[in-house]
């Protein structure tokens, strides 16, 4: 299970994340190096089918 | 097993005099065996630096609140902590030493009561799964570990020889803890949330903080590979990062430090005026300039 609070602003914080949770995140904001590092590296196949179609892994920028 | 066999070799090789010969045991056998001795210590408990002396196994209650049995409140593969960690397999023990304000799993880690009973055969299939789905390794966290010795070693003992073993930890063991965690994991991950006493003992009631934990820096960084964590908090970046960033200049040069911005207000930050809100933006500017300052080894 992951937890997330999402702030007035639109910040989202994360603890506990999941790949699956991270894919999530990282799809609403594929401009979010942070969290694109964590998929991009570790995400499975299972995980993978979860991205945007134009989700390139070798580009940090799609 | 890299650096964890160099520098512990006392604790995990035995010397044979007549060959001259070293011979690796393996880890679960050590294991194993360690983990009776820390049972045994349960009964005048000195596992962390409260030394609270209490018998756990007669069910009397140290600071910490925890019994003889450590409980599990989250086992799953996460992707949050370092990335050179990351998946890894994070097996989360109920219960802790210390009583932090903004504790982001309050309810698990005030409590040792919480979760469920540890099953060592469910935890070992679930990390062989792990690895074998990509986990690059396994982390034993709590709330704090350390009040869980026995099991944390129980739980070594059944999980794979060649998984590289992460000790996550607030860095307030004791030195007979030490001990028995000697030569066992690869990497302590340890956190250095107060750079002054007052504070420390304020937020999360710990006396002492600052000596307690740059001991258990020093050892660990001999010990094992260390990547030393602190969580910025709102308000507390001149008094709290500024002499963490500085003794670990000077004291651990080169140690792999993780700066983390993402405090949230939870758990009873609002007991706490300044710990209403998130870390701004110029706290955060701040805080990169001060570890810019001492040429910290930064990792993500």
């Amino acid at each position: 299970m992951s937890e997330l609070l999402i702030m007035p602003d639109g910040k989202i914080y994360a603890h506990n994340l999941t790949p699956e949770m991270a894919a999530v995140l990282s799809a609403l904001n594929p401009k979010d190096k942070t969290i694109k590092r964590r998929v991009i590296t570790h995400a499975g196949p299972e995980t993978k089918k979860l991205l945007p179609a134009s989700w390139d892994e070798t580009k940090s920028n799609p | 097993m890299g650096s964890a066999i160099q520098t512990s070799w006392s604790s995990r090789f035995s010397v044979q005099p007549d060959k001259l010969k070293f011979k690796l045991q393996p880890r679960r056998q050590v294991a194993a065996r360690r983990s009776i001795e820390a049972r045994r210590a349960l009964l005048n408990c000195q596992l962390c630096a409260h030394h609270c002396g209490v018998n756990r196994i007669a069910g009397q209650r140290g600071l910490c609140h925890a019994g003889a049995t450590a409980r599990v409140f989250s086992a799953q593969v996460e992707v949050s902590d370092e990335l050179e960690l990351i998946p890894t397999f994070a097996i989360a023990l109920s219960g802790c030493d210390l009583r932090c304000a903004f504790c982001i799993t309050g309810a698990q880690s005030w409590n040792a009561r919480a979760g469920e009973q540890v099953n060592l055969e469910k935890l070992a299939a679930q990390a062989v799964a792990a690895l074998a789905r990509g986990a690059r390794s396994i982390m034993i966290l709590g709330g704090e570990p350390t009040i869980h010795l026995p099991t944390a070693l129980e739980i070594v003992s059944v999980l794979p020889e060649e998984a590289r073993l992460v000790w996550k930890t607030n860095a307030h063991g004791s030195a007979r803890a030490r001990e028995l965690l000697a030569g066992l994991f690869d990497v302590w991950l340890a956190d250095y949330k107060f750079g002054n006493d007052d504070c420390a003992q304020r937020l999360a009631r710990v006396p002492n903080y600052n000596a307690v934990v740059r001991e258990n820096l020093s050892w660990a960084a001999c010990d094992s590979e260390l990547i030393v964590r602190h969580l910025l908090m709102p308000g507390h970046i001149e008094c709290c990062w500024r002499p963490v960033a500085s003794w670990l200049a000077s004291e651990l040069p080169g140690v792999k430090i993780n700066l983390r911005e993402g405090f949230w207000p939870g758990w009873q930050s609002s007991r706490y005026a300044e710990l209403h809100r998130t870390v701004s933006t110029a706290e955060a500017s701040l805080a990169w300039s001060i570890a810019r300052e001492f040429a910290l080894n930064l990792v993500e």
